[in-house]
């Protein structure tokens, strides 16, 4: 099955504000800086998902991408959607611990994602 | 009209770049900005393209594999210049670490383009530039085709009319051999040199086409605000102190004998060096003159090269510091510039409004500054008085010595000639007594007593006699009496 397809009949949680975040970080911190926030974030979620796969070898955003979506289809339903949210989370608490709640907000803002920077810094200290 | 184009000065937004450059950036040029890691290139780029980028003029600034992107603006961000509003809308940060990694200089160079079309910048910094030019150096296509990128790059970027910024780890030695910095229109370079333990930084324009600019090493200090360059000028006299008053007002001492030998007291706006070995009294004089002031409603600036504790036990010092009437300023550095200290001593006079300054004393102000100001004392003494002198503040400073009678000296490393007014303080023994005594020895532009005249350091301060010594030859160390004993 496609990841289209599977997507279809499974109806995971969509990708696309993934990808708004790629386009709009990538050309900010690299392709490297992406894949490296990202697989932190995945290594962070509590508790482990072991059925998101973490490959050294996805260098690019687009592959990683990629493999999230065919996790996430593959995955139940509720599951995969909060894994979802808590990866996105975790992405923006690693973020903002790096660059700040303000500019972290900023830099999302054209992605329309994460409005949970604040939140996020605030947990990440406690 | 003569025709001939006029190149538009840009401001930097650096405090003291701008005179360092002959008036500012000129605009569409393609400045090289260099130095070691550490240095300051990325702050300094920082603050330029904070201060110059709006809305109207949009700034793109490139990273490429110097420091990675997080991290800068992790650190970036901690400046007060770094507005957060104006990143996105003004400032757009690109990074071009994997375009590099292809090793393809026609690719990064498209990739450029390609931003600076979309983004339509009137500012370009490419940071850090030395990444790309080793990236050459081990292969790929060569420094002929690194030069081409160059000039391209600058040719390119003239033709978009954007400022255009080139940041890299060069050192001196890179520069003298490397043909690409010939490209450049300006080249700043940064450094931060270490002699004895302490480290002073420095900042120098190399080149800067059609503007005279200024040349030679100038200290710069990085703070919460960012980079402030202190050329090496004197800073002008204010207007108001251009004239000169026909009878000056007299500042009084805070000890009446002293203030008679000054003919009413010192001049307001002089500085007076108070010359003595240790013991004599110079901190207790200063502490009068303050208290003058205060009694006058005047604010006082105090700065202490003592040992941290011994004002502490300066109860009537502690006083006026608690009452706020007095500021008084000690650094706890080691590696003090002279730069940092004027700075100081600015801020507590402009913030006070303080008239009267003390400083206690020069001769131990040599343990606390780095190297290269302790090696001109002389210098780094003249500046800060003509630091005071400029704000039009009335100063005491104090100056020790070894006491070496009968040479009579008036202060270290000829400092004296520095000071308005010179008050020689000293010792002499007398019938089984050490005995204290002072005169004035000058007053510029100003009519003073010649008198020799004892004094004693009493419970009420420095009680200065009322009339000249009956002793002849004092200072020669073999005293006789004139008259009869009092």
């Amino acid at each position: 099955m496609t990841p289209a397809a599977a997507r279809a009949a499974h109806a995971g949680p969509p990708i696309e504000p993934w990808s708004r975040l790629g386009r709009q970080l990538v050309p900010l911190i690299g392709e490297g800086g992406f894949v490296a926030l990202f697989t932190r974030s995945a290594r962070l979620l509590n508790p482990p998902r072991p059925w998101l796969t973490v490959d050294p070898a996805r260098k690019t955003s687009a592959q990683l991408l990629l493999a999230l979506e065919r996790d996430l289809v593959r995955a139940d339903r509720a599951q995969a959607a909060a894994a979802h949210d808590e990866l996105m989370d975790a992405f923006v608490r690693q973020l903002t611990a790096l660059i700040g709640p303000a500019l972290t907000e900023r830099l999302l803002a054209d992605a329309g994602a994460g409005k949970t920077g604040h939140k996020n810094q605030e947990e990440h200290k406690e | 009209m003569s025709g001939k184009v006029t190149l538009e000065k840009l401001s930097t937004g650096v405090p003291g770049l701008d005179v360092l450059l002959g008036g500012g950036l000129s605009e569409y040029s393609f400045t090289l900005i260099a130095g070691a890691p550490g240095s300051g290139k990325t702050t300094l780029a920082h603050q330029i393209m904070f201060s110059l980028a709006s809305a109207q003029r949009r700034a793109l600034f490139f990273t490429v594999l110097g420091e990675p992107p997080l991290k800068m603006l992790r650190y970036q961000q901690q400046f007060s210049f770094f507005d957060m509003d104006k990143v996105g809308p003004a400032i757009r940060y690109v990074n071009l670490a994997d375009d590099l990694r292809a090793g393809d200089f026609s690719g990064v160079l498209e990739r450029i383009m390609r931003e600076v079309e979309d983004f339509g910048p009137s500012l370009v910094f490419v940071d850090s530039f030395r990444s790309v030019v080793q990236t050459a150096r081990t292969g790929n296509e060569g420094l002929w085709d690194l030069q081409h990128f160059v000039q391209e790059l600058g040719s390119r970027m003239a033709t978009w009319q954007a400022t255009t910024f080139l940041i890299g780890e060069y050192t001196q030695a890179d520069v003298d051999a490397n043909p690409i910095i010939t490209v450049a229109d300006g080249m700043i370079a940064l450094s931060h040199n270490l002699d004895e333990d302490a480290v002073v930084r420095k900042i120098r324009i190399i080149k800067m086409r059609g503007q005279a600019h200024l040349a030679g090493a100038h200290t710069l200090r990085i703070t919460d605000d960012g980079i402030r360059i202190y050329p090496r000028l004197l800073s002008p006299i204010p207007e108001a102190y251009r004239s000169v008053a026909a009878a000056p007002e007299r500042v009084s001492m805070g000890v009446d004998g002293l203030d008679d030998l000054l003919h009413g007291g010192l001049p307001r706006g002089h500085t007076l060096l108070a010359s003595g070995p240790t013991g004599i009294g110079k901190t207790i004089l200063g502490t009068r003159f303050l208290q003058a002031g205060v009694a006058r409603g005047e604010k006082g600036v105090a700065v202490f090269f003592e040992k941290h504790t011994a004002r502490l036990h300066n109860a009537e010092l502690v006083q006026m510091v608690q009452d706020g009437q007095v500021t008084v300023l000690d650094s706890l550095s080691l590696s003090l510039s002279v730069e940092e200290l004027l700075d100081q001593l600015t801020d507590a006079i402009e913030r006070t409004g303080a008239t009267r300054v003390v400083i206690d004393s020069l001769s131990e102000i040599d343990l606390y500054l780095a190297p290269e100001f302790r090696n001109d004392l002389r210098l780094s003494v003249f500046r800060t008085l003509t630091l005071l002198a400029r704000r039009g503040v009335t100063a005491l400073v104090t100056v020790g010595y070894d006491d070496n009678s009968p040479n009579w000296r008036f202060s270290i490393d000829n400092l004296c000639f520095l000071a308005d007014a010179v008050l020689s303080m000293r010792f002499a023994e007398v019938e089984g007594h050490i005995c204290k005594f002072l005169t004035v020895i000058k007053v510029r532009g100003s009519d003073h007593s010649n008198e020799l005249r004892g004094y004693r350091i009493t419970d009420k301060g420095i009680e200065v006699d009322p009339e000249r010594t009956n002793l002849d030859a004092l200072m020669s160390g073999f005293p006789t009496r004139r008259g009869p004993h009092p």
